[in-house]
């Protein structure tokens, strides 16, 4: 899980700062990045709409774009557990 | 009998690294500070040649590394650190604070200080310098990016490239 943050709460570029407070407010232990105004982000930008979430397989292959992406979908997409 | 001792010393003396000099490996003359840190009677300048699996060090400064020892602590034998490229004599070669050690089982380089494992633990994948982005489309491998993460770090997509990856993104408001 990557989650890539834009913008503060005035709508201005995120921050380190403002990282940390979201790190500590929700306890996340994953990856939280600062993608100020979603500047790398966009690529997956859809109708003029920024993609709001992204799955990729092994080999960063797009899998879902801004999709409904469910349960059956992550787990298509995790190493399988031996038998 | 005297004919076959004396042949025999001349044999072994040929195959004294002590008694004849030659390019690129010391040759323990005696100005030369030879030590044999393993007792195995090989000075440190062979490269452990009677392979008995002992660490010998290159104490004696003379280039010649030994294929298995560990000079300096960091979890890479001097012989994998020549090839690497990286000081088998100091365990932060690139000085960014990570051993080098872990720099090769994390799978960053060494040699770059600006490239080092995760402050908050993040795995890198082997695979994270051999993608190449075809595109932004269902079935296309993802652009990398490189964003600063909670620790400050700079974070890249392809650094994960071994593993699934939800993306999300979001804003506080």
């Amino acid at each position: 899980m990557l989650f890539a943050l834009g913008e503060d709460e005035n709508y201005e570029a995120i921050t380190e700062e403002d990282l940390t407070t979201w790190v500590e407010h929700f306890e996340i232990s994953h990856p939280v990045l600062a993608d100020p105004h979603w500047a790398e982000t966009d690529v997956y930008d859809l109708d003029g709409n920024e993609a709001s979430h992204v799955l990729l397989a092994p080999g960063a292959i797009l899998m879902a774009v801004d999709a409904i992406i469910t349960e059956t979908d992550i787990e298509a997409v995790l190493p399988k557990a031996y038998p | 009998m005297r004919t076959l001792t004396l042949l025999t010393l001349i044999q072994l003396a040929a195959c004294d690294p002590d008694s004849s000099s030659s390019a690129g490996t010391d040759t323990g003359s005696a100005e030369e500070a030879d030590t044999d840190t393993d007792a195995d009677a090989d000075t440190d300048a062979d490269t452990d040649a009677d392979t008995d699996a002992d660490a010998d060090a290159d104490t004696d400064s003379d280039t010649d590394v030994d294929t298995d020892a560990d000079s300096d602590g960091d979890g890479l034998t001097d012989a994998e650190e020549a090839a690497l490229g990286t000081d088998p004599k100091d365990a932060d070669s690139d000085g960014d604070g990570w051993d080098d050690g872990e720099e090769v089982e994390g799978n960053t380089d060494p040699t770059d200080a600006a490239d080092h494992p995760y402050t908050g633990g993040w795995p890198f994948d082997s695979c994270r310098d051999s993608l190449s982005s075809s595109g932004t489309k269902v079935g296309d491998v993802a652009p990398d990016f490189a964003l600063t993460d909670q620790f400050g770090d700079q974070v890249r997509l392809h650094d994960f490239c071994g593993q699934a990856v939800f993306l999300v993104t979001g804003a506080f408001w």
